[in-house]
């Protein structure tokens, strides 16, 4: 009974998670049956939809890569006390850039690849320098001037598309990119793409950097606490400037993933909004790199899983918002269950204890 | 014999834990009744239980005879016990008298509060007690010795006969404490009854009539003063011998480690912090600086560790100046700090208790080649970390949070000992710990002084000053004005000092 109890009250964070994931499909439940629509059928198509076969799976996978990376993106900022909601303009100005590299630059595939994904990477990045000069120069709350400086960069791309660069075709888009600059497909027939590689590397490299290098260890003290981080000689401005920088880069480096490997060019409007998932996606994923990957592969499986579901049990698709935004609700407020979770796996008596004494 | 008040049995469970087990204890009326014992040995429990804020799980209170039942702090305030806490519950923005009579008020006709009547009476009673307090004075602008003065006065307003004093001293200067003193010994002359909460053993021994000792909840023994000593108390009180002496006498003092020279600073206002201050820590000394809260000291251990732009002068450690180095580089020119907030400035509290061990040592050997973190170093570091300095913690994994103050300063002094720098700077190293660890702090300071360390100790209890230092330096207002041995000096010399007497008028 004791090693039961500890072994769910360590992993407390990561059960009440998926406690509040759950909850969250139950109301959904409970809203679908009040409609008159059967539940466990519209179970049923979801999962089908998102991972029944090869192709609904690899679709699935295909969209979790650009959410993943996003989601690492804002966790390499967060864990050093950066929150960047400015991923989403970073990850557009990161396409474009990547999408011209793509069709202006000539070269052989194993340097045109390379330098298309860099730079995107690169623009993302000092895109992001600017929120970092703002913050460390003149104090300017980051929340604030990252997420303003998102539409300085849609409308940039916006209008990128619709007067300057010559457009093919009748959607707003740059020409496509070479062949030379393209993430090959890996199962004919759907969207998976060899981006999945580079979301594994980006995965592995997050953690590596984070919990095995002396940079990061200081980036983490950084996000804990900047006081004793300067009273025990680590640069705390340096390190959060370093922070931006590289979140804008893995913010750029998706947009780029995503134009190398899905859309081939520089499609206007082609994100639904991965930039803003990204944080959900970070804090559902307990800002762990693996965790990321779990939850990235969650808020994937509703995009695809979603259609399904409403071509074939009548569900309206405009509930996927709703169901959405009730996953992030619970999530967001599923620290109201800690009590109640602690209660029962620490005992009442000295979880009542400890409530006493802390205070 | 008349007692005032009298607990039978009282127990205090939270769940498991007892933080009082069966506690007997009789006041005599008219008495400093002081409560003693080590942080978490249930005295505070015990105070709350009869003011009302926390409910026995068993056991019988009477007041005067009379078996009592006090729910809440309205019953007690009612059966005349006032409680003044460790931290005061006034309002900043109010004059003093309208904080006494807060919840009291005089009223003149149905609405209007008779502020002349509100100032009269906080007089009337400051000068019956000698408070000497200002009763139209706001609370945000009078000092903290005070304030705990106008706590006094509310107490005595709503007619406390018993007054609960929760570690009164912690946050007072030794002659406010000694005024303080002198306020109780009036309260007690007037009939008042004194329970008086504490672990300093120096002040119980100077004003209690009779001591109670708790160790994990239980009473240990009750004592008259007359029958006993400091050197009794504290082993009744911890349980076995501990160090308290004087600091054996340094043995072999070498050549300077650390000088500065001629420093001065000013802060964000442009008003000076530090003002011309020279002085040198040499090779197996403890150089104490005494001085009263906010005279400089904050900005001389930031000025050391180059947090502080120096506007003049020069700091040279081992014949290098390195004076307007970052703090990374006057760290590793070989300067530990100790740091006086330690949640703040000590530890990361997320961190585990091995990240905590290597914070700021994560770029050199063992820990890590440059960049890479070695963590077989840091798990092999933080078990032998533990086990040197006794760190009560259930893993190395545990979050520094989750641990007690003594532990997570434990953490603090083991890390920057281990660091072994040439100069260690103790600020404020023991506030808020229990007797037990201060001793173990005091102990590991001495080891680094006799290992030929410089050790520069910031402090604000003349007691741990007169007990660790070689000589002493005497901060005031931000400059040094005077530096003397130990042995020249008493307490009396150095608080007129510290409170800017020159020690030349102090007479022989």
């Amino acid at each position: 009974m004791h090693t039961i109890r500890k072994f769910f009250l360590k992993r407390q964070p990561v059960f009440i998670t998926v406690i509040a994931v759950v909850l969250a499909f139950f109301v959904v439940g409970i809203i679908l049956a009040a409609t008159d629509r059967n539940p466990f059928n519209a179970v049923y198509y979801f999962v089908r939809g998102a991972f029944g076969n090869v192709v609904n799976t690899a679709d699935t996978i295909s969209r979790v890569i650009p959410l993943t990376i996003a989601g690492i993106a804002f966790l390499v900022g967060a864990q050093c006390a950066v929150f960047n909601v400015g991923i989403e303009g970073q990850l557009l100005l990161g396409a474009m850039a990547s999408a011209i590299v793509g069709y202006v630059v000539k070269l052989p595939a194993y340097l045109h690849l390379p330098l298309m994904l860099l730079s995107g990477a690169l623009v993302g990045g000092l895109y992001g320098l600017i929120p970092a000069w703002l913050k460390t120069k003149r104090g300017v709350n980051e929340i604030l001037s990252t997420i303003m400086l998102n539409y300085p960069a849609t409308y940039l791309t916006h209008f990128l598309v619709l007067k300057v660069i010559p457009i093919e075709g009748v959607v707003p888009a740059t020409p496509f990119i070479e062949d030379t600059a393209r993430l090959p497909i890996l199962i004919e027939g759907t969207q998976l793409h060899a981006g999945v590689f580079v979301m594994i590397l980006v995965v592995i490299f997050a953690y590596f950097l984070l919990y095995k290098t002396s940079l990061g260890y200081e980036m983490r003290a950084v996000g804990y606490n900047k006081t004793a981080a300067r009273f025990h000689g680590i640069p705390v401005e340096k390190r959060m400037n370093f922070a931006f920088f590289l979140s804008g880069a893995l913010a750029g480096l998706a947009g780029a993933v995503e134009v190398a490997g899905v859309h081939y060019r520089f499609l206007d409007q082609f994100s639904p909004g991965y930039g803003y998932d990204s944080i959900t996606v970070a804090l559902v994923g307990l800002l762990n790199p693996f965790g990321v990957v779990i939850s990235a592969t969650l808020f994937g499986a509703l995009k695809t899983g979603i259609l399904e579901m409403s071509v074939y049990s009548g569900i309206p698709r405009q509930l996927t918002t709703l169901i959405n935004g009730i996953v992030v609700l619970f999530v967001a407020a599923k620290d109201i269950l800690g009590g109640g979770y602690a209660r029962i796996f620490r005992g009442k008596d000295t979880y009542e204890a400890e409530k006493e004494i802390s205070q | 014999m008349d007692y005032i008040l009298e607990l039978q049995d009282i127990c205090k469970h939270f769940g498991n834990v007892f933080a009082n087990d069966h506690v007997n204890l009789k006041v005599e009326k008219g008495t400093v009744h002081s409560i003693v014992g080590e942080n978490g040995a249930g005295k505070t429990t015990l105070m709350n239980i009869l003011y009302g804020l926390y409910k026995q799980t068993s056991g019988e209170i009477f007041i005067n005879g009379n078996k009592v039942n006090i729910e809440s702090p309205s019953d007690a305030i009612r059966l005349g016990v006032g409680m003044i806490h460790q931290h005061f519950k006034l309002i900043p923005a109010m004059s003093v008298a309208e904080n006494v009579m807060l919840g009291e008020e005089p009223i003149k006709g149905k609405l209007f509060l008779d502020l002349k009547k509100i100032n009269e009476s906080t007089l009337e009673l400051s000068d019956k007690y000698g408070l000497a307090v200002n009763p139209k004075s706001m609370v945000s602008d009078i000092s903290v010795g005070i304030r705990q003065r106008v706590e006094i006065l509310k107490a005595l307003y709503r007619n406390a006969n018993i007054l609960i004093l929760d570690e009164p001293t912690a946050l007072l200067t030794p002659q406010e404490s000694e005024d303080l003193f002198l306020i109780i010994e009036r309260l007690r002359k007037d009939g008042k009854t004194i329970l008086f909460i504490s672990h300093k053993l120096k002040e119980i021994m100077q004003i209690s009539d009779n001591i109670t000792i708790l160790r994990d909840g239980k009473v240990v023994d009750t004592v008259k003063k007359s029958e006993t000593d400091e050197v009794h108390l504290a082993r009744l009180m911890v349980g076995r011998d501990v160090f308290l002496k004087p600091a054996s006498k340094s043995k072999m003092i070498g050549e300077p480690i650390l000088k500065v020279e001629d420093i001065s600073a000013v802060n964000e206002y442009h008003h000076p912090v530090l003002t011309n201050v020279s002085f040198e820590v040499r090779s197996g000394e403890v150089l104490g600086v005494a001085g009263v809260d906010g005279n400089g000291q904050t900005e001389l251990v930031r000025a050391l560790i180059g947090l502080q732009t120096l506007t003049k002068g020069k700091i040279i450690l081992r014949d290098k100046e390195i004076t307007h180095l970052s703090v990374k580089k006057m760290r590793s020119a070989g300067i530990g700090v100790i740091p006086e907030d330690r949640l703040q400035e000590g530890l990361v509290e997320d961190f585990s208790v091995e990240e905590n061990l290597f914070l700021g040592l994560q770029r050199i050997e063992p820990f890590s080649n440059g960049n890479i973190i070695n963590w077989n170093a840091v798990h092999e570091n933080a078990d032998s970390l533990v086990k040197t300095f006794d760190i009560r913690t259930p893993n190395i994994n545990h979050k520094a949070r989750l641990l007690s103050g003594g532990n997570q300063q434990k953490i603090i002094v083991a890390r920057e000992i281990f660091h072994a720098p040439d100069t260690i700077i103790a600020a404020q190293p023991t506030r808020g710990l229990d007797i037990a660890a201060t001793d173990f702090v005091h102990e590991q300071l001495i080891k680094q002084r006799d290992s030929g360390k410089a050790v520069l100790l910031f402090s604000l209890s003349l007691d741990e000053i007169m007990l660790l230092s070689t000589r002493i330096a005497v901060i005031y207002k931000g400059s040094i004005v005077a530096i003397v041995s130990k042995d020249d000096v008493t307490p009396e010399d150095l608080g007129l000092m510290m409170l800017g007497g020159s020690y030349e008028h102090i007479p022989a």
